[in-house]
């Protein structure tokens, strides 16, 4: 498993293409959860957690059986902690769990990358 | 070559990138400042960046927005330095406030305005020092059209980290460099 990371806007799906082989299958949210079970790519894993959330499901669990269920899979995710804390409990919960689950993922990627200005920095 | 110099607010870039343009070029230092001096804040910012670079041998220049028309007079520039990107790029999409720079919507022609711009300049200068600012990480929904611009300067970023021989994200005073291609 890879993991990128970065702000939004920085060109991580953009990488994560360079880093797939051929016939790559990217997905999404909007493609359907169990999608990326079997994608090569997952973009947007931000996003994932926010949906989840709002489903009253545990993002841990998903990220868990994606790991292992695609072990080849690249994730890509949002940095989102850098600002102050949010107000509304749902957007503070969010915040805090993309930055826990992006930890968790970190530790069990083979290799983590965080994108800026569009260029990747290899921080494992 | 472009160098790009990237950071938050406070992060010290400006300095960081004023003294990294001081050592790679020689010659003449075009200082380039696209903040509009809108109020006393601004003037006091400007005030206090004048006074960093005091001494360091730069000519100011102010110009807000349309960088591609720009004609360097007089000696050929040995190192530019253009601070900052987010305000050029705020002036480009919401206008100075002038008569004659209405807000521009297209975002294609946003982008290609200011990549144009920033091919003009380096081809005045020997070394063209670029400062822009990291605000892609807060996790904050605002409004449409800040959303807008926080999504068009990404992909200005990202446009000029493709251009740029060396980039460097500044924290605390001091540079990650994320790309050197190795020319300087």
């Amino acid at each position: 498993m890879i993991l990128i990371t970065g702000g939004s806007w920085q060109g991580k799906k953009k990488f994560a293409f360079t880093l797939a082989e051929e016939n790559r299958k990217a997905v999404r949210w909007e493609d359907g959860p169990d999608e990326a079970f079997s994608a090569h790519i997952v973009c947007g894993f931000h996003f994932y957690i926010s949906q989840l959330l709002r489903e009253g499901k545990d993002p841990l669990v998903f990220a868990r059986e994606l790991i292992e269920k695609n072990p080849n899979v690249i994730i890509t995710t949002d940095e989102v902690g850098c600002g102050v804390v949010p107000t509304g409990t749902e957007e503070r919960v969010w915040r805090e769990t993309v930055g826990r689950i992006s930890c968790f993922m970190a530790e069990r990627a083979n290799e983590v990358y965080r994108v800026v200005c569009g260029i990747p920095v290899k921080l494992k | 070559m472009i160098f790009l110099v990237t950071g938050g607010s406070g992060s010290g870039k400006s300095a960081w990138a004023e003294n990294l343009a001081v050592t790679v070029g020689s010659g003449r230092r075009i200082y380039l400042a696209a903040m509009k001096p809108w109020d006393e804040e601004c003037e006091k910012r400007i005030a206090r960046h004048r006074r960093m670079r005091a001494g360091k041998g730069f000519e100011t220049i102010e110009r807000y927005k349309n960088l591609k028309d720009l004609i360097l007079q007089g000696e050929r520039c040995g190192v530019l330095l253009l601070e900052c990107m987010s305000n050029l790029l705020a002036n480009e999409m919401f206008g100075t406030g002038e008569e004659d720079t209405a807000e521009t919507a297209d975002e294609e022609e946003i982008i290609r305005e200011i990549e144009e711009g920033v091919e003009n300049l380096a081809s005045q200068t020997d070394h063209l020092v670029i400062v822009t600012n990291e605000i892609f990480s807060d996790g904050i929904k605002y409004q449409e059209d800040t959303l807008r611009y926080i999504r068009l300067l990404g992909l200005v970023n990202q446009k000029l980290g493709q251009a740029a021989g060396y980039v460097a994200e500044v924290n605390c005073k001091i540079p990650l460099i994320v790309k050197n291609t190795g020319l300087w």
